[in-house]
């Protein structure tokens, strides 16, 4: 596999993790505050 | 039952039980349509990602670059462009409105007749939208699990009704997070993997497609513009992100959720789907655009995966129809059975109202999506004056302080019969899309009507 495409790749794993993690972590807290 | 279908049923029921269990949560008209207003950040971001990422983005555009590579960016960039639009115009001013539909924004600052009008072209274009994403669904539920188009639509168009019926835009917003999810480890890990795997990369990919479909002026200068030209009124007028706006928890978070949901999620997943489309091309030279994601799925990976991945298409369109089912049911109980036809509802019985709303929608939509798919295409028609009177107008109200109710209104009847000459006897005028005449039509009317009259009532906003 070629550079562009494994660019491509961690451009998937990325953006999945950031959304996942962001939600998983702003949920953990409203748990918490209430 | 194989393992694929298993995996989809599975899915269908963990939705529904969202919807069940956040039933509950749904007290008033503001929890069941804006879920309360209480929407935070990321939270806010997925869902309006998981939105605007349906049916028409991913298969459409997959199958778009497939035809003619990557020319097909520019659909995404003009999506993208509505979105940042609304996000850095109106998001603020839209979010302080308090407002829960578009002709609510509308009566914000115009009169009730403005706001009447405004509804019927919103309830008549919400309504075939509502029954189109009902027949997408079927038709992408049959192509995946070949249970034929009757069966599809009412699994899936069923499922689909029950839980945005009992969880309103909590429950909807809850289920987007797991389809957004679900369809981001699909479409941007685990096809991109195995799809490069098999070209031998991009270098394979460009050895193997014509010149042709690495040139992003394919389409030509003019087409590329008419793109724009539609893509941007229509979504920026598209009430399934206001809805989101409105829900945010405050103006900071209805404004960077959009940006966030546009930048972060909705560009990185377009380039991952136009990247799919070439593999498609790549790999099954001789397949219709429409069957590439389908044909990955089935050819390059294992059942379990293909369950995944089909679970997540589906999903794709479902996160999508859920929020048009919506918002045409606030168009229904809120804009036409409330403030056109004049009926009271008590409060304590908004929320039973809301849901009848969402039935009769669902239910109507799977009506005219079995029975009479002619009569979706004409009220689909009405999107031509309803981007091109609305437009207009929404930008006037927050920016042009000249503009009033009476120019509005003359904009919306001079628009409407504009656009039905125009789609009537299919003129075409300068080669440009009907819906870019009806917005010059409907601003220019605007401009006019707005400059010889006065507002008879001080300006609300």
């Amino acid at each position: 596999m070629d550079f562009l495409s494994i660019i491509i790749i961690i451009m998937g794993f990325i953006v999945t993790g950031f959304i996942t993690l962001g939600y998983l972590v702003e949920a953990f807290r409203g748990r918490k505050k209430t | 039952m194989g393992i694929t279908m298993i995996i989809v049923v599975v899915y269908l029921i963990l939705v529904t039980a969202i919807g069940l269990y956040v039933s509950k949560y749904n007290k008033s008209l503001d929890d069941y349509f804006v879920a309360g207003r209480r929407l935070t950040l990321w939270f806010n971001t997925n869902t309006l990602a998981a939105t605007a990422i349906g049916s028409g983005t991913t298969m459409g555009i997959c199958g778009m670059a497939y035809s003619a590579g990557i020319a097909a960016g520019w659909i995404l960039v003009g999506f993208s462009l509505g979105f940042v639009l609304i996000a850095v115009l109106v998001a603020k001013r839209m979010y302080n409105l308090n407002a829960i539909t578009l002709p609510d924004v509308i009566e914000s600052r115009f009169d009730k007749r403005t706001r009447d009008w405004s509804t019927l072209l919103v309830v008549i274009q919400y309504l075939g939208i509502a029954a189109a994403q009902v027949v997408a669904l079927g038709t992408i539920t049959n192509v995946l699990l070949g249970i034929g188009f009757v069966k599809s639509v009412i699994l899936c168009g069923g499922v689909m009704i029950v839980y945005t019926m009992l969880g309103g835009l909590l429950g909807v917003a809850i289920t987007d997070v797991m389809q957004l999810i679900l369809n981001l480890i699909g479409v941007m890990i685990i096809l991109p993997i195995v799809g490069f795997k098999a070209t031998g990369g991009f270098t394979g990919i460009i050895e193997a497609l014509p010149a042709s479909h690495f040139d992003l002026g394919a389409y030509g200068f003019a087409v590329t513009l008419g793109f724009f030209s539609w893509i941007i009124p229509q979504g920026f007028l598209s009430q399934e992100l206001w809805i989101r706006i409105f829900a945010a928890k405050d103006e900071k978070v209805a404004r960077n959720s959009t940006l966030l949901a546009s930048i972060l999620v909705y560009i990185p997943y377009m380039i991952s789907v136009v990247s799919l489309g070439l593999i498609g091309a790549t790999l099954f030279p001789d397949i219709g655009g429409d069957s590439v994601l389908p044909t990955l799925i089935t050819k390059l990976t294992s059942p379990v995966v293909q369950g995944i991945l089909l679970a997540a298409l589906i999903a794709a369109v479902m996160s999508c129809a859920d929020s048009v089912l919506l918002v045409a049911s606030s168009n229904l109980v809120k804009d036409f059975y409330q403030n056109v036809l004049k009926k009271k509802i008590a409060p304590e019985k908004m929320v039973k109202a809301s849901r009848i709303g969402v039935a009769i929608v669902g239910v109507l939509s799977i009506i005219l999506a079995l029975f009479a798919k002619g009569i979706i295409d004409i009220m689909q028609l009405m999107a031509t004056p309803y981007a091109g009177a609305l437009f207009p107008i929404v930008i006037a109200l927050f920016y042009w302080k000249r503009a009033t109710s009476k120019g509005a209104f003359l904009s919306i009847i001079i628009t409407l019969i504009v656009s039905i000459i125009l789609v009537v006897t299919k003129v075409n005028i300068l080669g440009l899309d009907p819906v870019v005449v009806a917005v010059v039509v409907g601003t220019v009317t605007l401009i006019i009507g707005s400059l010889a009259t006065k507002e008879d009532a001080p300006l609300k906003a």
